[in-house]
């Protein structure tokens, strides 16, 4: 069997000042997964979100199990503009920082539709873990996270970074 | 800081770099496959990852026998969520250890992510953790589901299944990776 | 390109412990990955652990979990740094919970936000999985680790491996 030491950082910012998005663009095509970690915070009362390839069309859908500490549920938002990376309840200026673990396996692929993997965290808030879709067999070469139901986006020291891992 | 009596502790150990390591990947083609094999596991690792995106004709979950253990020494459990409300399941003394949730769907593949910790320790059951799921814009899962081999044999092979749902369909991928410890 | 993923401690419990500690933890990372196989002698199905940073014990966090029969929720404010109930002397014998703990930016100024993956197996209808969202609710880097449990002691066999990811 082959053996190669992976796990690759692609590329990292840390927002100097507060925005309201922010895309990894020309993400190249040599890895096999991608992996992207978000953490920081909103600045004002929002619900992260992704998409894809500029994508801005409903071709996006998530199934989500979220809990706030008292209450677990599961909710589906199908035909959508953007992937929920926390679609129930809304980050929140709170001091208390999210993140989030995203993973995109087999990306760069131009056969299959991309299923996206991942946990988003606000202690104050809630847990969640998220299977998403994007409809698209397009290979992924930029992903944009964004704020939506409000007009904010991320705080300034809001750091965003991509990890390529490449399969033997 | 020096080791503490009672723990072997490996912090003045020259720093390992480059701990993530893939170690073999299957795609299905186009006749799709009942099975995915891992075979002669090797042992240089400390834990394992296997990174599947699956798909198969109905809705199932992929299930698994290491070592060729054919015999009732799996548990399961799992809970997750179903995009309306939210399940759990448990099963033991199973023939067959499960870890993850397959899509059904068109062009539309589920993602698992399988942790195995200490997969060569020959005192320890094997516990295995996969975070898994699927949407497709209309259905889907999502879910922690846990497993356990009842054996103390250090992994050497995995044979990945389904239950009941049929052969993993083409462009279905499975990518074993091992971490050094 | 660099190859990220680090081991920086492995321990392994010889003798059975009431603590552990993992420490001395460099600055020269961007985010932590504990992975640990935790078993406890005390003489219970399950045993309450926790895992707390720089010796100060506390912290907020969000939990979903299943039993095996229901999905429950643990909310947590500021007190706890409960990570949920591990393997322990009447679980099926040599099973042990494999849990992981993802530490965003462990050296930022901001509270400390991380998540847990973690499941406690047993041949039984009634076993362990948790999801948390947690946070650690001081601003210092993060340069030790402790785990300690409710109740007597840590198994030996019990390992504890910490990893440091670099962002670039």
């Amino acid at each position: 069997m082959a053996a190669g030491s992976t796990y690759t950082p692609i590329a990292t910012t840390t927002l100097g000042s507060n925005a309201a998005s922010y895309t990894f663009s020309s993400i190249p095509s040599t890895y096999t997964d991608l992996v992207l970690i978000v953490n920081g915070e909103v600045s004002s009362s929002t619900t992260v979100s992704c998409q894809i390839n500029a994508d801005t069309g409903t071709n996006y859908s998530t199934t989500e199990i979220f809990s706030d500490g008292t209450t677990a549920s599961s909710f589906r938002i199908s035909n959508n503009a953007q992937i929920a990376v926390m679609g129930i309840g809304a980050q929140t200026s709170s001091g208390y920082p999210f993140m989030s673990i995203l993973n995109f396996q087999n990306y760069s692929n131009t056969t299959t539709y991309k299923t996206v993997l991942g946990r988003t965290n606000q202690a104050n808030l809630g847990v969640n873990a998220i299977a998403a879709l994007w409809r698209s067999t397009s290979a992924i070469n930029s992903i944009k996270l964004l704020g939506y139901l409000g007009a904010s986006g991320f705080t300034a020291g809001t750091t965003f970074t991509l990890y390529g891992i490449t399969a033997a | 800081m020096s080791p503490i009596l009672g723990i072997i502790a490996s912090q003045n150990y020259p720093r390992i770099t480059g701990s993530y390591e893939s170690i073999a990947t299957t795609t299905v083609g186009a006749g799709g496959s009942s099975t995915i094999t891992f075979s002669s596991i090797p042992s240089t690792y400390k834990h394992l990852q296997i990174r599947v995106l699956g798909r198969v004709p109905s809705f199932t979950i992929i299930t698994f026998q290491v070592n060729g253990d054919t015999g009732n020494n799996y548990s399961i459990h799992n809970f997750g969520g179903d995009g309306s409300s939210t399940y759990v399941g448990a099963t033991s003394s199973y023939s067959f250890g499960g870890a993850g949730v397959l899509s059904p769907a068109t062009s539309t593949f589920s993602a698992d992510i399988i942790d195995i910790l200490d997969y060569t320790n020959t005192s320890k059951y094997k516990t295995f953790r996969t975070l898994s799921g699927y949407d497709a814009n209309g259905s889907g899962r999502i879910e922690l589901r846990s497993s356990l081999w009842q054996s103390t044999s250090a992994i050497t092979s995995i044979v990945l299944s389904t239950d009941s749902g049929g052969a993993y369909q083409q462009y279905s991928q499975f990518a074993l990776y091992g971490i050094k410890g | 390109m660099p190859n990220t993923y680090t081991l920086i401690s492995a321990t392994t419990l010889s003798s059975s412990a009431s603590t552990v500690t993992l420490s001395s933890i460099p600055s020269t990372y961007t985010d932590l990955h504990l992975v640990c196989s935790l078993r406890s002698d005390y003489s219970s199905a399950t045993n309450n652990a926790y895992c707390y940073f720089n010796s100060s014990d506390g912290g907020t966090a969000k939990l979903i979990y299943g039993n095996g029969s229901t999905v429950n929720n643990i909310n947590i404010n500021y007190n706890e740094s409960y990570i949920g109930g591990i393997n322990a002397a009447t679980s099926t014998s040599n099973t042990f919970t494999n849990f992981s703990l993802y530490i965003p930016n462990y050296l930022s100024s901001n509270y400390k936000s991380s998540s847990e993956d973690s499941v406690t197996e047993n041949n039984a209808t009634q076993a362990f999985s948790f999801l948390a969202a947690r946070a650690w609710e001081y601003t210092a880097a993060v340069t030790s680790i402790t785990f300690r449990l409710q109740f007597s002691t840590y198994a030996v066999g019990s390992t504890f491996y910490l990893y440091g990811i670099k962002n670039s």
